[in-house]
């Protein structure tokens, strides 16, 4: 009996053995493969697929275009096919992809490399030049500016500035006065290189506003396209110009989320600046193409015109659009270039500054209480949207504004800026300006007002310099008159007691009537 | 495989030993906060200086004494390292070597050797303790900074994601906590006068923040809501690093500014060229010309 | 063994991904990116006659002719309330709807179910056009008791444009046009001489101008680069003379329909030296505002 049982056990054993060992050899195959995947995954997380092929993200109103309208059409024309263009070809034509950019000589942006001039010809491999505060450069590309190869490049091998020669690496005949750039659009390529490590961001790839730290922001960061900067010491009708961006980057704005990059070399700051001039022009160069052609062929426009009101069929509106794609569109993106190669020009000249016309008024008592009395009056009408007391909760951030395009009222009560943000007006007792505390700086802002957000100007015609001095030095007052409790007397010019507004607080009105004349 | 664990235990702590040793070397110079004698850390072009350049004293006395209890604890946690690993090993290769026959010894353990091996580490952490009181006082004990520092606060420092907000009293007065109608506001950009104990306000806008001068051997933390003040003197005029120490958010790592130690005429000049571009109306001559002429 | 061979094989493994992984592979925000440059003059560019969509329309000859007619309401006219009621300004009441109310004007039909402020206007000047001259005299923008006068401005590119106030308290005015830069500036109490502004380029479609301190007031400009347009007026009617013979399709344009556009192609044929007379029908469902 035991026997057979031992033999039975023994037999059991080996089978169950066998078993255990085959599910053992399973799974370490199946842990192994396990293993593999767990590897090549993180293999591949950390590896990473590079830098995916970066674009200039499209604006909102292209994408409101039809097909046509932005990427252009085909038409046969004497049994060849032409490509006509369409607004996104317009833009990458002209300013390239984050990759691959274009350093359209016509804008004045500073593009980079060294410009001269050719002066003599030495012999075919060797050319004397012109260059203005050159610097030795090796092997380098050169393109010619004018002449018969205009447009070409060339390789040279280098040019020597203290003897002021070029050695080319390929043969050529060059004329005396020939114009050329080395190694063209180097300040371009590392203003690139350094927005996107400092300010992308925030202010996306392309200068919208909406990079990934952007949703959590609030005021949302700067949307360049619309080539309107808020904080400028230009007139009212004019850009920003080049130090001011320079000072914007390098000192911050305070009480935004836009930090101090003060730490940054000149050229570092020099080659930023000049790449966020770029994204601005491209964006505006984008969003006025888009404005010529979204009247007539945007989405929306084209669903009206081929309903039942509008009768037209989409044929005949792919027709007319392309006849306008060949004859007028090539003629009006040339003219867009001059157009803001002209305004972005103007404004870095003298006559687009503003300068006051007398020196400060000494800030003094009566300075700060003439400016409290213009603060009030209903003439510059601080009041009604910075509130009586400068704490920005004037009448008017309750009001409900109209949209100009819909005429419908918005949702929300307040004042909305241009990119559809609601900006409150400024708290001025929290002595924290955004556009620099300079008396310069809250002279051009009252001055231009706010470019793009609901501070109108007041200078040239409401207010005299004078008065706006006066503002400008109750203004710097009025965190410290906060804090002393001291409220300054303000003296109504009898004139304006008619108009004033309600609001005016009781101390002060009070001691106008004690004050009397 | 026995002998494997006991060089494998022992090699360890020896490549540590032997790795510090290198670092400190002038190829490595992995040690204190250098000031690279005269040059700018931020310069683009900085030609790196030869090793004999480098200078780790700190850059201010307070910070020399610091330094000296670093050296100290260094000294003294080196030694107890070595001997206990040299313990360890010959007790690991003791082990390693006996038979592995025979009943292994049973001790119920030493009483006195545990009274010892408590009580002298004890008393040697107490030596630190006191040892350091003093530096510790004068650091962190308000009533202890020196009077010329308390009395005169150089500037406000006000941490904010992601920089540094600078606010000077005006020109022959002294810094209040409330912001004054004559104050000068920079960012950035730190002057302190060399030679002397010089104290400033930390304070932060929005979330912790910590000011962190690491050639001068200073730190502190800036808490929301508390204003602290911390002072420290500068040796040596230079530029020298100043730095977040405490993460804030995504832009920590560059929050970056500069203290510029120089003697006291530079500052007062530089503060004078920081009032007239404040003031500057657009009208006046541009501040730079007009400092040359005062 | 079996530990040790495993754990040997994944320090490996480690290795290596840390080694490949701190490679560059791909670029990253350090790719340098090319630069093309393009000069400054621009190639063979055929401008064309002007911004605006649609071929130019050649003109077929022979003199100019006038194009007249009446926009006329189509259906019951609603009744629209006041904007704001006499003596109910929320702001500057003493001026603003001080003695009478302020209605609204986005429809206003006169005799004859006459449409008042509809814009009729070529899109862009006819191909072949003859060049016309700038008026001299500068178009005046004016605004008394918080109303703007005129409602509906018609004006030429270039043309210098005076925005003056005829009442006594400070107004603001902000243009928001799609082409030209939009103006945002006080307009003092009482000015007879006027703020200047200059739109520089033409619109192909009329916008709205604000005042931000009082937020009903409103009215729209339409600057174009050519004189063939005309904003009917009280009792409907229109006339735009001289306009190139042949056959042109014109924009019909008013703030209450419904999209802006009343028609955005009505095809009106001009001979020369006639008159032709249309009559433009406003749906009373066109009205949407």
């Amino acid at each position: 009996m035991s026997r057979l049982n031992e033999k039975i056990i023994l037999q059991t054993d080996s089978i169950v053995r066998d078993r255990i060992l085959a599910a053992s050899v399973e799974v370490r195959v199946v842990s192994f493969r396990f293993q593999i995947c767990i590897v090549i995954g993180l293999m591949a997380t950390v590896i990473g697929c590079g830098e995916p092929n970066a674009k200039f993200v499209t604006s909102d109103r292209t994408k409101g275009l039809i097909k046509e309208a932005r990427r252009g059409a085909k038409v046969e024309v004497n049994g060849e096919d032409i490509k006509l263009k369409g607004v996104e070809d317009y833009v990458v034509e002209n300013f390239g992809t984050p990759h691959d950019l274009v350093a359209w000589l016509r804008l004045p942006v500073d593009f980079g490399g060294q410009a001269g001039t050719v002066a003599t010809q030495e012999n075919e491999g060797r050319l004397k030049v012109d260059i203005k505060d050159g610097s030795d450069t090796g092997n380098a590309t050169l393109v010619w500016l004018t002449g018969d190869s205009a447009g070409q490049t060339i390789t040279i091998n280098g040019y020597n500035a203290a003897v002021g020669e070029i050695a080319l690496a390929e043969t050529a005949e060059v004329a005396a006065g020939t114009q050329f750039v080395i190694s063209p659009g180097q300040t371009l390529a590392d203003g690139r290189r350094h927005y996107m490590t400092h300010c992308s961001h925030c202010h996306g790839t392309a200068g919208d506003g909406a990079g990934p730290t952007a949703e959590y922001l609030y005021p949302k960061p700067r949307d360049y396209r619309k080539g309107i900067f808020k904080f400028t010491r230009t007139k009212a009708p004019e850009k920003i110009t080049t130090p001011d961006l320079k000072r914007i980057v390098k000192q911050g704005i305070p009480g935004t989320y836009m930090p101090s990059f003060m730490l940054l070399a000149d050229d570092e700051l020099h080659a930023i600046v000049e790449y966020v001039r770029f994204l601005a022009i491209r964006g505006e160069y984008e969003n006025k193409l888009c404005v010529e052609l979204e009247e007539s062929y945007s989405t929306a426009a084209v669903k009206d015109r081929t309903s039942n009101d509008g009768g037209e069929s989409k044929d005949d509106i792919i027709t007319e659009l392309t006849g306008f794609l060949a004859e007028d569109l090539p003629g009006i993106a040339d003219d867009t270039g001059t157009l803001l190669a002209e305004t972005w020009e103007r404004a870095n000249s003298e006559e687009s500054l503003i300068v006051p016309s007398i020196a400060r008024t000494p800030d003094s008592a009566e300075s700060r209480s003439r400016g409290r009395a213009l603060f009030l009056s209903a003439k510059a009408k601080c009041a009604n949207c910075h509130g009586p007391n400068g704490l920005g909760n004037g009448p008017q951030t309750e009001d409900y504004e109209k949209d100009p395009v819909t005429n419908q009222f918005k949702p929300l009560p307040g004042l909305y800026d241009e990119w559809g943000q609601i900006v409150k007006p400024r708290n001025l007792t929290s002595g924290i300006y955004r556009g620099g505390r300079r008396p310069i700086d809250l002279f051009s802002r009252i001055h231009a007002g706010i470019k793009g957000a609901k501070m109108p100007a007041f200078g040239g015609s409401v207010l005299k310099d004078e008065e706006i001095w006066d503002i400008v030095n109750y203004v710097l007052n009025i965190p410290h008159e906060v804090q002393t409790g001291k409220v300054v007397a303000a003296a109504l010019p009898k004139d304006d007691k008619a108009a004033a507004p309600k609001a005016v607080p009781e101390k002060a009105a009070a001691s106008t009537e004690g004050a009397g004349e | 495989m026995k002998k494997f664990w006991c060089w494998f235990f022992v090699f360890w702590p020896t490549l540590a030993v032997l790795i510090c040793l290198i670092s400190v070397s002038s190829d490595y110079r992995w040690w204190f906060p250098a000031n690279p004698a005269g040059s700018n850390p931020y310069e683009a072009n900085q030609v790196i200086a030869a090793a004999g350049d480098y200078d780790y004293t700190a850059a201010s006395p307070l910070g020399r004494q610091i330094d000296d209890l670093f050296y100290l604890i260094l000294l003294i946690v080196t030694i107890v390292f070595i001997a206990v690993n040299i313990a360890l090993g010959y007790v690991l290769f003791k082990g390693a070597s006996e038979s592995e026959e025979g009943k292994s010894l049973f001790t119920h353990g030493s009483h006195n050797l545990e009274v010892i091996w408590t009580i002298v580490p004890a008393g040697i952490l107490l030596f630190i303790a006191l040892y350091q009181m003093d530096v510790w006082a004068q650091y962190r004990v308000i009533e202890n900074f020196p009077d010329e520092a308390r009395k005169a606060p150089v500037a406000e420092v006000t941490a904010r994601q992601f920089e540094w907000r600078i606010r000077y009293p005006a020109p022959g007065t002294t810094l209040q906590i409330d912001p004054q109608p004559g104050d000068l506001y920079t960012v950035n950009e730190l002057h302190v006068p060399t030679g002397k104990p010089v104290m400033v306000y930390l304070r932060s806008q929005d979330v912790q923040h910590a000011f962190f001068l690491p050639e001068l051997r200073v730190k502190q933390d800036a808490v929301p809501g508390l204003v602290i003040p911390v002072w420290f003197e500068a040796t040596k005029a230079g530029e020298y690093s100043f730095l977040c120490a405490e993460l804030c958010g995504w832009g920590h790592y560059k929050m970056k500014a500069r203290l510029i130690a120089e003697p006291e005429s530079k500052v007062d000049e530089y503060l004078r060229e920081l009032k007239l571009d404040q003031d500057y109306d657009g009208v006046s001559k541009p501040a730079a010309i007009a400092a040359v002429e005062e | 063994m079996m530990i040790v061979k495993r754990i040997s094989v994944g320090l490996t493994v480690c290795g290596l991904m840390a080694f490949v992984g701190g490679c560059d592979i791909g670029g990253g925000a350090s790719v340098i990116p090319n630069v093309t440059v393009k000069l400054s003059e621009s190639d063979d560019t055929e401008t064309g006659p002007g911004p605006g969509p649609g071929p130019g329309v050649k003109s077929t000859g022979g003199g100019p002719g006038t194009l007249k007619g009446k926009v006329v309401f189509e259906g019951a006219v609603p009744k629209l309330a006041d904007l704001i009621a006499k003596g109910g300004a929320g702001k500057d009441p003493e001026v603003c709807a001080a003695d009478n109310a302020i209605p609204n004007e986005s429809l206003i039909v006169g005799d004859g179910n006459g449409v008042k402020n509809v814009f009729i206007y070529l899109s862009k000047a006819p191909k072949g056009a003859p060049k016309t001259e700038m008026p001299s005299e500068p178009a005046i923008f004016d605004q008394k008791g918080c109303q703007f006068l005129p409602h509906c401005l018609l004006l030429r590119k270039g043309q210098k444009l005076k925005i003056l106030s005829d009442d006594p308290i400070a107004h603001n005015t902000h243009t928001f046009p799609a082409k030209n830069s939009s103006f945002n500036a006080g307009i003092k109490a009482g000015d007879r001489e006027g703020t200047e502004i200059v739109y520089a380029s033409s619109e192909s479609k009329p916008f709205a101008v604000k005042c931000d301190y009082h937020s009903w007031m409103n009215a729209y400009h339409l600057p174009l680069d050519h004189p063939y347009g005309a904003i009917s007026g009280d009792d409907g009617s229109f006339e735009i003379k001289d306009v190139p013979s042949g056959k042109h399709n014109f924009v019909i344009w008013h703030e209450g329909a419904k999209g802006g556009y009343l028609q955005r192609k009505y095809s009106v044929t001009i001979k020369a030296g006639e008159t032709t007379e249309v009559s433009i029908p406003y749906p009373a469902g066109k009205f949407g505002n």
